[in-house]
């Protein structure tokens, strides 16, 4: 049911388009997040009922408890659900950006880039001493570069090849080879013990991260997001094509290239992080597009959606094998590969918009 | 489209309501730290105060940390596994180990695969283990137990480690026990075999599929030079640059050939049985006349037990002359 | 509609008529040139005459060691792997009438990984001749699922070769991530992971590992060579080629079969090595034209050397240490990708 009416909500000089659906989907998927949340919180070697990691959380319960509630689930919770939120957003961006439903961050090749970037630093940069700032500074600056690398190097090809049809996804998977086979080289060239720990890194984990890693992601999440309110209120404008919107008064390469500087952020910060974990990016945003029935995929609901899948792969990840951890980035990779194939099997009129 | 107030005081009130939700987060209420008094050290990751009384300690890494608890007669809770079968040379600390495990000390996790909810159940006294594994994880093992950073081969020698945990549990004297155990061996071994020592050039040489290589700083390596065993070529390059040296298939005989006596650090079996028909390996003239012993990645990184447990290696080998 | 042009490139006629002996002569003679580079080149800087020597000779033990018991074998070993990945390619850019198949980027090679770590992990294989079956089966399942996609994807109007390669992307990372999984669960098998994922000539496998797998290859490659007519008349187009009397369902599996024997013998001796599937039939494409009967066995040969070349690269570039052959494919096969896809003409995308 489409309606033309458009109801607003005003808060003095705030106002928000109120589309039904669109909140529905979003309260649905932050509930149905925060339940998640509260139980993958109580599950482990140590189960708590969700009421009891309710108390937990509030304030009580006994030290035993608190331990491992508090201090050992709930970073990684919280990064989990901040990274799905972030690789959510950042695959919104670029597939109504390249007005291209295959278009994600992992496909375009800068979470290679940010990888390979993050492995140069931990290899090069070297030493054991100045690991803790290095870790928390020198990783996600050097992963940023890596992943504006890459995207460089993807839209400098698309100005050679044209930029039509799945050609960006093409190129993509080429850059994001070479970065891979940059990653390896870098892997196998480096000492042993740097060799191991970026090894350890790339498996795209979010075991071992903690509230540094937290904050970080926190951090790029707030930035991008203080950066991209102005500019996702452009993105209808920029859907109906870069002659209308200019028509329009945007100021379409400039507005572009910021929303797109956004992305790259988005997904390169959290690789950094946690290493790369892919499909996210790719099934966070299609599902939200199907649940909303809009024909781009809504910024908030796909933030949530995406925070809700990374959330369930990790509990997955956690759970399936145990005591053995899975990475997260395999689970996701089981799941969003066959989601990826689908798509394309699927007609292929809804690809291309 | 003006940028007006509307959208920058959106934005201001999204990124705020992020940002109050991290920091909320970010301050997870920790563990009351009980003060009952205890002993203060400064590790790598600065100062640390461990309770006087220990009940238990778990270790996280494996290999010097084991070693050193297990030598100081310190209560082990837990430690990390490696995989059955994995290895099919003995344990340097494989006695001690037994001797813990009647005492109640549990495998709690793969090696590598670091378990905190694991180490949580152990509720240990106190954690102690290698700075680069307990560093990313430090707020969540701080919430456990006080935790005393160790180095490693590059960053600390086994004694100033062994030492730093000693004095942190009141078992100094122990520690000096160790050390001193461990001098006098040196001494009886280097004693009896000075001719053999000063007349041959020794080189411990890792061999897996990919090639060759030498650390200096290895558990064996460092024991071979404190018993003042000549370095080959390649070791001696390696002791130089204070970097490993890493060759390819082709470079066994090249690197190493010099070496008058080897010891092969070889961890799998099927690697190990395949070089005695190797070309290349067979032609090493350390080989050739007999002068070869093996070990494996235990002797690479450890403390007094491994460390004891290499001189008896590199006796085996010096026996051979 | 099926009389569109195919989605190779047809203006690719070739740019120099040469006549079929000398193209296939040429060929040879730059795949004895490079084995020949790879007996005398290696970490171990060894002169012509010291190499020749050692050939006939064990007077010198440590280059006869290196020169017959490592440089020989691996010569060998990527001549055969990389021949037999080759002609799979070219094989599989037929049937599906897409430039950029490759059995690496189609996740044929990553089926057959997945199969054989499962094999040394579960059943403790640990020789060739043990796995090998095992990596027929995966790859296999690779071709089947890359097959079934390619068929579906195909049904539309015009069947892109980007959705076959993102499908291929898709089952790729799906069973690299069931093979990282698997060998999780026995870290033993960790140290095989490089091989597995990356594709190696060294390591010290010799005639042992090849001589078993190598009348599989032949098979392959006898299989694919019979092909020839069949991939021409097939890249008139499906309904065409039906019109012209060939039975696709017949075709269809003798190139299923070709495939699964060729990247499977392949990844048995070589690991999971990426990109030769792709870059050498594009590489004898400019001088062969689109006609398979040049095609195919030169594509083998082509394979054959660049496999070989990359692993004289890696055994130079951070000597004395060395890369494996995988790692140097990865880099440059990037950016050959990237060369490949630039020429594509646009409308074909």
């Amino acid at each position: 049911m489409t309606s033309l009416q458009r109801t607003a909500i005003r808060l003095g000089p705030i106002s928000i388009r109120w589309r039904a659906r669109i909140v529905l989907v979003s309260v649905i998927a932050a509930v149905v997040a925060i339940a998640l949340a509260v139980i993958a919180l109580g599950i482990g070697d140590f189960r708590a009922t969700p009421a009891r990691v309710i108390e937990v959380l509030l304030g009580g319960g006994d030290r035993a408890e608190r331990l491992v509630i508090l201090n050992i689930r709930l970073p990684r919770i919280v990064i989990a659900i901040l990274v799905g939120a972030c690789l959510a957003i950042s695959g919104a961006i670029i597939q109504t950006t390249a007005r291209n439903s295959l278009a994600s961050p992992d496909l375009l090749g800068v979470t290679t880039g940010a990888g390979a970037g993050a492995v140069a630093v931990i290899v090069l940069g070297g030493g054991g001493e100045a690991v803790g700032i290095l870790r928390t500074l020198g990783v996600p600056a050097a992963a940023l570069i890596g992943g504006f690398a890459a995207a460089a190097l993807v839209a400098i090809l698309l100005r050679i090849s044209g930029a039509s049809g799945l050609r960006p996804i093409l190129v993509g998977i080429g850059v994001s080879a070479f970065f891979g086979g940059l990653t390896s080289w870098m892997l196998i060239a480096a000492s042993i013990d740097d060799a191991e720990r970026a090894t350890a890194w790339l498996t795209g984990s979010l075991g071992g991260r903690s509230w540094p890693e937290v904050t970080t992601v926190g951090i790029a999440l707030a930035l991008s997001v203080i950066v991209l309110v102005p500019l996702a209120a452009r993105l209808p404008t920029l859907e109906l094509g870069s002659d209308v919107a200019g028509s329009l008064g945007v100021r379409v390469p400039a507005t572009t290239v910021g929303l797109l500087a956004a992305a790259v952020v988005l997904a390169a910060v959290p690789a950094s992080a946690v290493g790369p974990i892919g499909f996210v990016a790719l099934v966070a945003p299609h599902l939200a597009r199907l649940a909303c029935a809009t024909p781009r995929p809504p910024l908030v609901a796909s933030a949530l959606i995406g925070a809700l899948l990374l959330l369930a792969s990790d509990l997955v990840a956690r759970v399936a094998f145990a005591p053995i951890l899975l990475p997260t980035g395999a689970v996701t990779a089981l799941v969003g590969a066959p989601f990826l194939v689908w798509l394309l099997v699927r007609s292929r009129k809804d690809l291309l918009r | 489209m003006k940028l007006t107030r509307t959208p920058l005081t959106r934005s201001l009130a999204a990124a705020v309501g992020i940002l109050t939700i991290t920091a909320l987060a970010a301050c997870s209420p920790t563990a009351d730290s009980e003060a009952t008094g205890g002993r203060t050290v400064n590790t790598l990751l600065g100062e640390v105060t461990v309770p006087n009384e220990i009940e238990s300690v778990v270790v996280i890494e494996g290999r010097r940390d084991l070693d050193i608890v297990l030598s100081l007669g310190l209560p082990l809770a837990g430690y990390p596994y490696e995989e059955e079968g994995s290895l099919d040379l003995e344990s340097p600390v494989a006695a001690a180990l037994e001797e813990a495990k009647t005492n109640g000390a549990k495998e709690l996790f793969l090696a590598d695969e670091i378990n905190l909810e694991a180490i949580a159940e152990a509720a240990p006294t106190l954690i102690v283990s290698r700075v680069d594994d307990v560093e990313p994880i430090l707020d969540e093992l701080q919430a456990i137990a006080p935790v005393l950073p160790i180095g490693e081969q590059d960053v600390s020698t086994w004694q100033d480690d062994l030492l730093l945990v000693a004095e942190a549990t009141g078992t100094e004297e122990r520690a000096e026990e160790l050390i001193a155990d461990y001098d006098a061996r040196i001494e009886e071994v280097s004693t009896t075999y000075a001719t053999v020592l000063a007349d041959n050039t020794f080189a411990p040489v890792g061999i897996d599929d990919e090639g060759s290589q030498v650390r200096p700083n290895r558990l064996l390596s460092s024991v071979l030079r404190d018993l003042g065993g000549t370095p080959s070529v390649e070791f001696a390059a390696s002791i130089e640059s204070g970097e490993g040296g890493e060759f390819g298939p082709e470079q066994l005989v090249n690197a190493f050939g010099d070496a008058d006596g080897i010891i092969a650090l070889v961890n799998e079996p099927t690697i190990w049985e395949s070089l005695q028909t190797d070309a290349l390996f067979t032609q090493l003239s350390a080989v050739e006349n007999g002068h070869v012993i093996r070990s494996d990645k235990q002797t690479h990184e450890g403390a007094a037990l491994t460390a004891m447990h290499s001189i008896d290696v590199i006796e085996e080998l010096l026996q051979t002359f | 509609m099926s009389l569109s042009s195919p989605a190779i490139d047809q203006s690719a006629s070739p740019r120099t008529h040469l006549p079929a002996g000398v193209l296939l002569g040429g060929a040879l003679v730059v795949v004895v040139a490079v084995s020949v580079v790879s007996l005398l080149v290696g970490s171990r800087g060894l002169d012509p005459a010291t190499v020749w020597s050692a050939l006939w000779s064990t007077a010198d033990a440590e280059a006869h060691a290196i020169v017959v018991g490592q440089r020989l074998p691996r010569t060998l070993i990527g001549l055969a792997g990389g021949a037999a990945l080759a002609l799979a390619g070219a094989v599989i850019q037929g049937h599906t009438r897409n430039p950029l198949a490759d059995p690496g980027l189609l996740g044929v090679t990553a089926g057959a990984s997945l199969a054989v770590v499962t094999a040394i992990v579960v059943f403790g294989l640990t020789t060739p001749l043990g796995y090998l079956w095992f990596a027929f089966v995966g790859a296999a399942l690779g071709t089947a699922i890359v097959t079934f996609i390619g068929i579906v994807a195909g049904r539309s109007r015009d069947a892109s070769p980007a959705a076959l390669v993102l499908a291929g992307a898709a089952v790729s990372a799906f069973l690299s991530a069931a093979t990282g999984i698997v060998l999780l669960l026995d870290s033993t098998a960790l140290d095989l992971y490089r091989f597995w994922t990356v594709g190696s000539l060294a390591g010290g496998r010799g005639l042992d590992v090849l001589l078993p797998v190598l009348p599989f290859i032949i098979v392959g490659i006898v299989l694919a060579l019979s092909q020839s007519r069949a991939l021409d008349v097939l890249s008139l187009g499906d309904d065409v080629a039906r019109s012209l009397g060939r039975r696709l369902l017949p075709t269809r599996l003798l190139g299923f079969a070709t495939v699964t024997v060729l990247v499977g013998a392949a990844t048995s001796i070589v690991g999971s090595l990426g990109f030769i599937g792709l870059v050498a039939p594009h590489a004898v494409r400019r001088f062969t034209g689109p006609g398979h009967r040049m095609l195919l066995p030169m594509s083998a040969l082509a394979g054959a050397a660049i496999t070989v070349l990359a692993d004289i690269i890696g055994r130079l570039v951070v000597s004395p240490a060395e890369l494996p052959v995988g790692i140097v494919l990865g880099v440059l096969g990037g950016p050959a990708f990237l060369v490949i896809i630039a020429r594509m003409r646009a409308a074909r995308s």
